[in-house]
C-alpha cells in the first residue's frame, strides 16, 4: 500500500533585535499539479490543512499554471477562524502527484477561489483527501524530518 | 522561542495577505523565455544560478544548528537542508515574486519571474520533464512571518 512521508517544515523568523527568534511550523508539502497539456509543475507551497473542508487554490494561480477548471461559478459562504465571508468559487478538480510517489496521480475535488491571492499556498482540505489517505502527524524528530512528519497512507 | 500561531489559511482569510507587503524585487529583464527554454534544453550553467549570499549562509547555518540540537547532535538530512537552501536563496534575490525554477545540488536557476511569464512558459515548454520544474511564491521572509504573527 503506497505511503507518502512528508517532513513538517519549520520557518525561522530571525526578527530584529530585541525581538525574539520565532519558529513556526508548517504542514507544508510540495505537490505536482497537472496542467492542460497533461504535464506537471511542482508547486512548492501546498499545506495540509485539516481546518479546511475543501482543497482550495487561488483561481489566479491556477490560470497562471494553465490548470483547467470550469467557468461556472457560485458564491460560497466560508467560515474561518477569523469569521465568515462570501467568496466566488469554481468547483473542479486538481490532478496531483506527491514527489515521494511520482507515478501515482490522485484526483482531489477542488475549489478555485477568485478571492484568494496567488501568493496563498494550495490548501489540501479534507474532502476527498480522507477517502484517499489515512493521515498521521508525528512530531518525533528524525534527520530527514527534524520537527516531525506527516504520513499519508493510501486507503 | 516557540509560539503558537494561526495557520496561513487563517491569516490569509483574515485579510492579512491583502495588507501592505514589500514591493517585489525588480526583474532586471534577464529572465527571458529564450533563456528558460535554453536552460531546460541544455541544463543550467554556473552563470544561470543565483549567487549564494553571506546572509543566506548565515540563515541556513542558524537553521542547521537548531535542527542539530533538536536531533541530539545528529545533523539534519541533506534533503531537508536542501529545501532551506533553495528557499533562502530565492528569498535573498526575488522576494515577493512568483517564480519558476530548477534546482539541484549546485544551486537554483530561475526560469521565469511573474505570473504572465509563468503561464507563457507552460504553454510552450517541452512536456514530460522529471522531476518537473518548480513553482513558488517567494515569501519575503520577515514579512511573511510577521503576518502570521499579527494577532
Amino acid at each position: 500500500m503506497p505511503t507518502i512521508t512528508l517532513p513538517i517544515r519549520l520557518v525561522t523568523d530571525l526578527g530584529a533585535p530585541p525581538e525574539p527568534i520565532r519558529r513556526i511550523h508548517h504542514a507544508r508539502t510540495a505537490l505536482w499539479l497537472q496542467n492542460d497539456r497533461g504535464d506537471f509543475a511542482e508547486c512548492k507551497r501546498a499545506v495540509i490543512d485539516t481546518g479546511s473542508s475543501y482543497t482550495q487554490i487561488s483561481a489566479t494561480l491556477a490560470r497562471s499554471l494553465n490548470i483547467p477548471f470550469p467557468a461556472e461559478n457560485s458564491v460560497l459562504n466560508q467560515t474561518t477562524a477569523a469569521g465568515g465571508r462570501a467568496v466566488r468559487v469554481h468547483d473542479g478538480e486538481l490532478r496531483v502527484r506527491f514527489p515521494p510517489l511520482p507515478d501515482h496521480t490522485f484526483r482531489l475535488y477542488c475549489l478555485f477561489v477568485e478571492e484568494l491571492p496567488p501568493s496563498v499556498p494550495v490548501l489540501i482540505g479534507l474532502h476527498d483527501t480522507l477517502e484517499l489517505f489515512r493521515l498521521t502527524f508525528d512530531g518525533r524528530p528524525a534527520p530527514a524530518a527534524p520537527v516531525g512528519q506527516i504520513t499519508l497512507e493510501t486507503v | 522561542m516557540t509560539h503558537s500561531v494561526p495557520t496561513e489559511a487563517d491569516a490569509v482569510l483574515a485579510g492579512f495577505a491583502t495588507g501592505p507587503v514589500p514591493p517585489p524585487a525588480a526583474d532586471d529583464g534577464k529572465y527571458t523565455l529564450e533563456r528558460a527554454l535554453r536552460i531546460l534544453r541544455d541544463g543550467a550553467g554556473p552563470d544561470d544560478r543565483l549567487p549564494i549570499t553571506a546572509e543566506v549562509r548565515r540563515i541556513v547555518a542558524i537553521h542547521e544548528q537548531y535542527f542539530t540540537e533538536r536531533l541530539g547532535g545528529t545533523p539534519p538530512a541533506a534533503s531537508y537542508m536542501h529545501n532551506i537552501w533553495v528557499e533562502q536563496t530565492l528569498a535573498a534575490h526575488l522576494p515577493g515574486q512568483h517564480v519558476v525554477y530548477v534546482h539541484d545540488d549546485q544551486g537554483v536557476a530561475v526560469l521565469t519571474v511573474g505570473l504572465d511569464a509563468m503561464s507563457e512558459l507552460f504553454r510552450v515548454m517541452p512536456v514530460g520533464r522529471k522531476p518537473p520544474v518548480s513553482v513558488t511564491y517567494v515569501e519575503p521572509a520577515p514579512a511573511a512571518d510577521a503576518f502570521l504573527m499579527a494577532r
